[in-house]
């Protein structure tokens, strides 16, 4: 399937399932009422002779014999998925989508790679091939390091049997076989163990391009043609000179390639994260169609399908319950372990795993577009962006190369010139030991290798970080701004006290206010009838039901006329107030609404009802400022109730009152603030961080430094925020900030490690150590140092998959 | 300092000054991107040692889609990494994957290696 070929409005050929362009389809025919188009007059005919929609599942048979091989064979044959019958216009796609039949396994963390169709298989199995080729790789990689260990390993014995006395002079009188015979054993090493560095470095020569080959390249090849040149005409150099670094260029072939096995073991680690995630799909769904339950791979559900899922499965794709409910364990998604009770018009995300009941639910989000194929992307789009930190580096590694190359230029030079006898051998050795010993490797994996693991790290917790930049900058934040609403609360109301005046028990009275409330819709009301519900009371119906709009609820309720509603309600009932007051103000001080309750014209108590503080909000916003971070409230609720809730959860700075559209501006001016703060030689610049929900925060969300929004549920990736939350909890924010700081301190120690190892490194081997200490790098230990170095960055960098939140407790593992 | 230093000190020289001109002053030609069916800008891009071409013209707003193939066994060009558009792809060697991005504002977009090795740059006018 082109790329191009999904622009355009399509359907799928209800035969075999291929994408067809109505305009180039083969055929058309209608049955009930809906039209369909097909890839072949095969597939027209048998539609035509009665054949079911899906009957040819997997049916390259259809396949008109026209079709040319490539593309449209492979799309119209290697489908095999099922379509749905096709209402008029109902199934087209849009540039990005990916419909009933999609070849594409929608999910895929490489969906947006628009793959040619023979790899648009299912994730798993491209998964698989990626692997294997890695795999693959690994294992020539170490052949081709045991073969250049062979040879080099008796050289290498060889020279050092040069310093035993006893063998010395038998040595002496074999020295130009021996340097014939090493020339002829090495060269089939350097032809296939080094070929790669070789052809890599001629390839990207002509490219007017280097690279960490060129320098090994570079490296082996003069150390062996001067062997080579020295073997065959001694005399050109001054006598005693003519050494042989055969063992050299071998061992140092044998040592990288060693080098970079290990380091593509440990890289495929490091992109392990992401890979788990896509483990973690269904493979099945079992979908109710026509009444009859039917086991499709997941692919193959489309939106509008009924699922059924039962306890200990995994729920296949995003949609919302029907029938039934369950406790499920979303932690795939949110990183929260602790499973969610839903029921039935609740959301259910795929790929979480239900734990305790059987319910069915409709498809509402199917391929890429379920939450969780959408986290794989933004964590992939993440792992591939570049933090600030990263720019620096590469303008050193786009000069590193060619630079060295100036420098083992210079070191040759200098040694020929100013150094001790035998000058020629030893600009050989440095030269040599200074190509190999530089590692544009260690710099150049250094930051985007800390990238990926810290990124798919957060991710694993519920925590998606957009990318680099977002993820530095929160690891340097000052200050978290904290919307009230939804985000330190649980944005809805909740019971909370209940009140009854003399003459009603609390049982009672609370009783009666939830029957009159039961059917009204607001959300006042709900959270009595909820609290009511939460406590054991049983609910009748009223007899008699009448909202009273921007007052409350009249009704009928065992004979007995209630009226729950606010203070308006009862001056119309004309209640007296005064047995109330005293409740009422004490209610407003705690940041709670009182609802008043009236029965039969007369005051029967007052209900409390408060947006309640999310259970790990106090923990939270603790581990904050233990981190020190300052932590802000921004509330639209008046002061009063805002510093109720504040010194709940124990925030001192609180900017109440603020209209939605100036959340942005208070964002700002805390900006200023640090700004003129450090211009008075104050604590400095403040980064902001401002974490609320991503539709009506939005702007503030992106005028703070790091926008985090919470999520909850589907609505992952949330455009406006640097960070979204899936988990909805404020402990996303701690681990963000911790995951940040630990992958940058990741970053810094790589780099740090990198720069020291090569601004050490080159000069110890092009000799600035001999006039002092007399002492010369062997290329040798050159080459080891620098397989070494690349390994210690992955190393390193792997360690972050170790990351645990530690602060705030029972975040999942 | 003898004959045979000075030779040897000059070609030297020599030797750096054509690297820092073949390897940072030179400058390749840019392509210019084939139009393709419904408006895509197509370009073949070949890695072996570098990208081929390394410099691509194309033009604003409209899908350009980079058919990578990768000819070489070295692993630094198994990755090709387009920063600005969010974009990273495997290239297994000898297959051609095709990157599709959407280069909205005229400017210059750079697409590298997983190791910022191999550069090549998206001229959009």
């Amino acid at each position: 399937m082109e790329a191009t070929a999904v622009r355009k409005e399509e359907f799928v050929d209800p035969v075999c399932g291929m994408t067809v362009d109505p305009a180039k389809a083969a055929g058309v025919s209608e049955r009930d009422g809906v039209r369909y188009y097909f890839c072949s007059a095969g597939c027209k005919a048998k539609f035509d002779a009665g054949a079911p929609a899906r009957e040819a599942e997997g049916g390259a048979s259809c396949c008109a014999p026209s079709s040319s091989a490539g593309a449209q064979e492979a799309s119209c044959c290697g489908g095999g998925a099922a379509a749905a019958p096709v209402q008029l216009g109902s199934l087209r796609r849009g540039p990005a989508a990916y419909g009933a039949a999609a070849h594409v396994h929608a999910a895929s963390a490489h969906a947006y790679y628009a793959a040619p169709p023979q790899s648009q298989g299912r994730a798993a199995a491209r998964d698989t091939g990626a692997e294997e080729a890695q795999a693959e790789s690994y294992r020539t990689m170490m052949r081709k390091f045991w073969f250049a260990a062979a040879v080099g390993v008796p050289l290498l014995l060889m020279m050092f049997a040069e310093f035993v006395p006893s063998l010395r002079e038998s040595m002496m009188h074999y020295h130009r076989l021996i340097g014939f015979a090493s020339a002829v054993v090495t060269l089939p090493v350097l032809a296939w163990s080094g070929r790669q560095f070789f052809e890599s470095a001629w390839n990207g020569l002509r490219n007017h391009n280097t690279n960490m080959d060129t320098l090994v390249a570079l490296g082996t090849g003069s150390a062996w043609l001067y062997s080579v040149v020295a073997l065959v005409a001694p005399g050109l150099f001054p006598a005693g000179t003519a050494g042989m670094y055969f063992e050299v260029a071998v061992i140092v072939i044998a040592l990288i390639l060693l080098g970079q096995a290990l380091e593509v073991r440990a890289k495929s680690r490091s992109s392990a994260a992401i890979r788990k995630l896509l483990e973690l799909q269904a493979k099945t769904a079992r979908v109710i169609r026509d009444g009859r339950e039917l086991d499709v791979p997941v692919e193959e559900v489309v939106v509008g399908d009924t699922v059924l899922v039962r306890p200990g499965e995994k729920v296949p794709v995003d949609g919302m319950i029907l029938e039934g409910e369950s406790a499920i364990d979303e932690s795939v998604v949110t990183g929260e372990s602790v499973p969610v009770d839903k029921r039935a018009g609740d959301q259910v995300i795929g790929s979480s795993v239900n734990k305790t009941g059987a319910f069915t639910f409709r498809a509402t989000k199917v391929g890429a577009d379920t939450a969780l194929a959408r986290i794989v992307e933004m964590v992939e789009r993440a792992q591939s962006s570049k933090p600030p930190i990263g720019r620096l580096v590469d303008k050193v590694s786009s000069y590193f190369v060619p630079s060295v190359m100036i420098i083992a230029i210079l070191t040759f030079l200098a040694w020929i010139n100013f150094g001790p006898e035998p000058a020629v051998n030893h600009a050989v050795v440095t030269m040599v030991a200074v190509l190999v010993i530089a590692c544009p490797c260690a710099l150049g994996l250094a930051t985007p290798i800390s990238l990926m693991v810290g990124v798919g790290k957060a991710a694993e917790h519920g925590v998606l970080i957009r990318n680099g930049e977002a993820l530095e900058t929160a690891s340097r934040l000052t200050t978290v701004v904290l919307d009230k609403t939804g985000t330190i609360t649980k944005g809805r109301p909740e019971l909370t006290d209940v009140l009854p005046l003399e003459g009603f028990t609390e049982e009672e009275m609370l009783r009666l206010a939830a029957v009159a409330d039961r059917r009204s819709e607001h959300p006042l009301a709900a959270a009595i009838v909820e609290g009511a519900r939460a406590r054991g009371i049983e609910l009748g119906e009223p007899e008699q039901f009448e909202a009273v709009p921007g007052h409350g609820v009249e009704a009928t309720v065992e004979g007995r006329r209630v009226a729950v509603g606010n203070r308006k309600l009862m001056t119309r009932e004309k209640v007296s107030l005064a047995e109330f007051e005293e409740n009422a103000a004490r209610l407003a001080d705690e940041g709670k609404t009182p609802m008043f309750v009236a029965v039969d014209g007369r005051a029967a108590g007052i209900i409390g009802v408060a947006d309640t503080i999310k259970e790990d909000s106090i923990e939270a916003i603790r581990a904050l400022e233990g981190m020190g971070v300052e932590v802000v409230m921004i509330t639209g609720d008046n002061e009063r109730t805002a510093r109720a809730i504040a010194r709940q959860v124990g925030i001192g700075r609180v900017l109440a009152d603020v209209l939605p559209e100036e959340k942005a501006r208070q964002v700002e001016m805390l900006q200023v603030e640090g700004r003129s703060d450090k211009e008075r030689g104050g604590r400095g610049a403040r980064l902001i961080g401002m974490v609320g929900d991503g539709i009506n925060d939005a702007p503030a969300l992106a005028q703070a430094d790091v926008g985090f929004a919470i999520g909850t549920g589907t609505d992952v990736a949330i455009e406006a925020a640097d960070v979204t939350l899936v988990g909805g909890s404020l402990r996303g924010v701690v681990t963000a900030i911790e995951v940040s700081r630990a992958t940058l301190r990741n970053i810094k120690q790589n780099l740090f490690g990198a720069f020291v190892y090569n601004v050490l490194g080159i000069p110890v081997a092009a000799g600035v150590l001999y006039p002092v200490l007399g002492l010369l790098l062997s290329p040798i230990i050159a080459g080891a140092a620098m397989a070494a170095s690349s390994i210690t960055v992955v190393t390193n960098a792997n360690r972050l998959r170790f990351f645990e939140p530690r602060r705030v407790k029972g975040v999942k593992a | 300092m003898s004959a045979t230093q000075i030779i040897i000190t000059l070609v030297g020289v020599g030797l750096i000054g054509w690297i820092v001109w073949y390897f940072w002053l030179w400058k390749g030609e840019a392509v210019a991107a084939q139009a393709g069916a419904g408006g895509v800008q197509i370009v073949n891009v070949t890695v072996k040692g570098g990208y081929q071409p390394a410099a691509i013209v194309v033009e604003a707003g409209r899908p350009v889609r980079l058919n990578f193939t990768r000819r070489e066994a070295s692993l630094c060009g198994e990755e090709v990494v387009l920063p600005e558009f969010g974009r990273r792809a495997h290239l297994p060697e000898d297959k051609t994957v095709p990157v599709e991005v959407t280069p909205e504002k005229p400017g210059e977009y750079e697409f590298t290696c997983g190791m910022n090795m191999y550069k090549g740059r998206l001229i959009v006018r």
